[in-house]
């Protein structure tokens, strides 16, 4: 009876997420964006058809649209442990409240949790192996060396991109967006680490919290220096405002550390991930900090990087010498080997968050450039939109040539651009990048395949 | 000790002045850096046979078990092709070697009997 339970088929898995997606809460409203209102979030897409929960993705499968909706899925299951509440009176989203945190839904993601870390996750742990004989010696030559070497290269690749963007300020914007659904709820995810009791560890953890929550005092709490990041370039610090544009990447790297930190058996894999996180924070967020006013100017807010890039220098300290190297001391091999994993797993995880961006970014700029169109194949499918419909966002499962044959469709590619297509104007999407579609009139869209070379 | 970063299609040995490490993938893909001398007289396990997961070396035809060689292996991380590997001594340089037969070293994965 529990293993049926515990262990359901792929088809009554989908059965649940039918279930699951279903509320009002979890379907697109009448706009892109939702006001005040952390709740409400889109789910499933019209492309969105099930998942195969017997073949877990590879990791170039991740920016697939069955991954986009997964990924979606599994954040709202995980936020449903953490306390939100809009700006203005809750009694404006009551309704939503109750129905995110009902019973219902918690019964249904607990169902869904296991089978949807195991569809998005199992490539991660494949593609780490740990041999050999470990050590605390041998660890901290490891990690010395990884610090010492640090450059941080795929971050200032992104950062790079930005910077050469031919609008810099939209995929600036667009990137900040993707870092929102993650720093809006900053530490969230750790905290669920701090509770128990498993000695000296958790003290020292506990010490990374404050700081992370700015020792009570609201002003300097690292969510709050975020949304002043936000708000200074006129955009919204409420999460999830802008749900409909994280991208699969950016909505996996959060993931990753709800569910290492959500099952504790993988506490030491988690200590190993913000060993790494932690350490290479201090040189990513110098980066962020340099492209910021590059972007926008000298003047611009960046306290959040500037935190970040003085707090973590202790952070990756404090981590090394007061949690991983006392668990290695104490928890031997165990802890060695979970720490080892964890710290790999996270540099994977962050490469897919940034191949996926930086396909998402090259794209945006393509749409503000004169690129050749890539010569379309077979036609997939005609959508037909009534005036002010809302199509999307999805991940294309393939190269592909949209293209307006009547009516006018506003594009949505990133934060800031809504890209107006008139008839007969077509457009390359390619596979993997986030895209929605509004019909600005009652409009008919091709979409074909690009034709094989 | 140093550490070692290297594409596991670029090189499969490291010679260090502490001894010899041949990298050895198992069925299961998973790699390990295996002592490549042999404990008896530090002949070179690479060019030896393999018969139930045991190598055979050359020279006094010893068989030495794979499990004890793993257990002696280098500390080192595979992730995505890339090992990262922590070498004793004060010297370690790269290396590809090849089998007695001139292809892969006897104790890779293709061979069915490990």
């Amino acid at each position: 009876m529990l293993s049926t339970i515990l262990e359901p088929s792929s088809e009554t898995l989908n059965e649940l997420l039918n279930q699951y997606v279903a509320p009002s809460i979890f379907q697109r409203g009448a706009t892109w964006w939702t006001k005040d209102n952390p709740f409400r979030r889109q789910l499933a897409n019209e492309s969105f058809t099930g998942i195969d929960f017997d073949t877990p993705l590879t990791l170039e499968q991740l920016s697939t649209n069955d991954s986009l909706v997964a990924n979606r899925v599994l954040l709202s299951v995980y936020e449903r442990d953490f306390v939100m509440l809009p700006r203005d009176s809750v009694s404006n989203v009551q309704d939503d409240m109750h129905s995110f945190y009902s019973p219902q839904l918690r019964i249904l993601g607990e169902l869904l949790c296991k089978p949807l870390e195991r569809y998005l996750f199992t490539c991660v742990t494949d593609a780490v192996h740990i041999s050999g004989s470990w050590d605390e010696a041998s660890f901290t030559a490891y990690f010395e060396d990884f610090r010492d070497q640090l450059a941080a290269d795929k971050n200032a690749q992104v950062m790079a991109q930005i910077c050469g963007a031919s609008d810099p300020e939209i995929a600036a914007r667009t990137y900040f967006v993707q870092l929102a659904g993650d720093f809006l709820m900053e530490s969230s995810a750790m905290t669920r680490n701090v509770i128990g009791n498993y000695g000296a560890l958790q003290s020292e953890l506990f010490k990374v919290v404050i700081d992370e929550c700015g020792y009570g005092v609201h002003p300097t709490k690292h969510s709050k220096l975020f949304e002043d990041v936000l708000e200074s370039h006129g955009m919204d610090p409420v999460p999830h405002t802008y749900w409909p544009l994280y991208s699969p990447g950016a909505l996996y790297l959060n993931n990753y550390y709800n569910a290492i930190c959500r099952d504790h058996t993988h506490f030491f894999r988690y200590l190993g991930g913000i060993l790494q996180v932690e350490t290479s924070f201090q040189v990513t967020c110098k980066q962020m900090a340099t492209m910021a006013r590059t972007v926008f100017g000298k003047h611009t807010e960046v306290r959040y990087f500037q935190e970040h890039v003085h707090i973590d220098g202790h952070h990756s300290r404090m981590v090394m010498d007061k949690l991983v190297i006392p668990a290695i001391q104490r928890h031997g091999e165990v802890a060695l080997h979970g720490i080892l994993q964890g710290f790999e797993e996270s540099l994977v995880v962050a490469d897919v968050y940034s191949d996926n961006l930086m396909r998402q970014l090259g794209w945006i700029d393509a749409l503000g450039r004169e690129v050749a169109l890539s010569p379309r194949g077979e036609q997939r499918g005609v959508l037909t939109l009534r005036a002010g419909a809302l199509y999307g966002t999805e991940t294309c499962p393939r190269d592909s040539v949209l293209e307006v044959a009547g009516g006018r469709v506003r594009l949505l590619a990133g934060s800031g651009l809504e890209l107006e297509l008139e008839p007969g104007r077509a457009v390359s999407i390619p596979f993997g990048v986030l895209y929605g579609l509004e019909a600005v009139d009652d409009s008919s869209v091709r979409l074909y395949d690009v034709e094989a070379a | 000790m140093q550490v070692l970063h290297f594409s596991e299609r670029d090189a499969n040995f490291i010679a260090t002045d502490a001894g010899n490490y041949l990298l050895w993938t198992d069925e299961r893909d998973v790699a390990y850096l295996l002592p490549a001398d042999c404990p008896h007289r530090g002949g070179p396990l690479w060019l030896g046979t393999v018969h139930d997961r045991k190598i055979r070396c050359p020279w006094h035809e010893n068989a030495v078990s794979v499990q004890s060689l793993q257990r002696k292996g280098l500390p080192m991380v595979n992730n995505r092709g890339v090992v990262t590997a922590i070498a004793p001594g004060r010297e370690a340089h790269l290396r590809t070697v090849r089998g007695v037969d001139g292809g892969q070293p006897c104790t890779q994965k293709e061979n069915p009997c490990i």
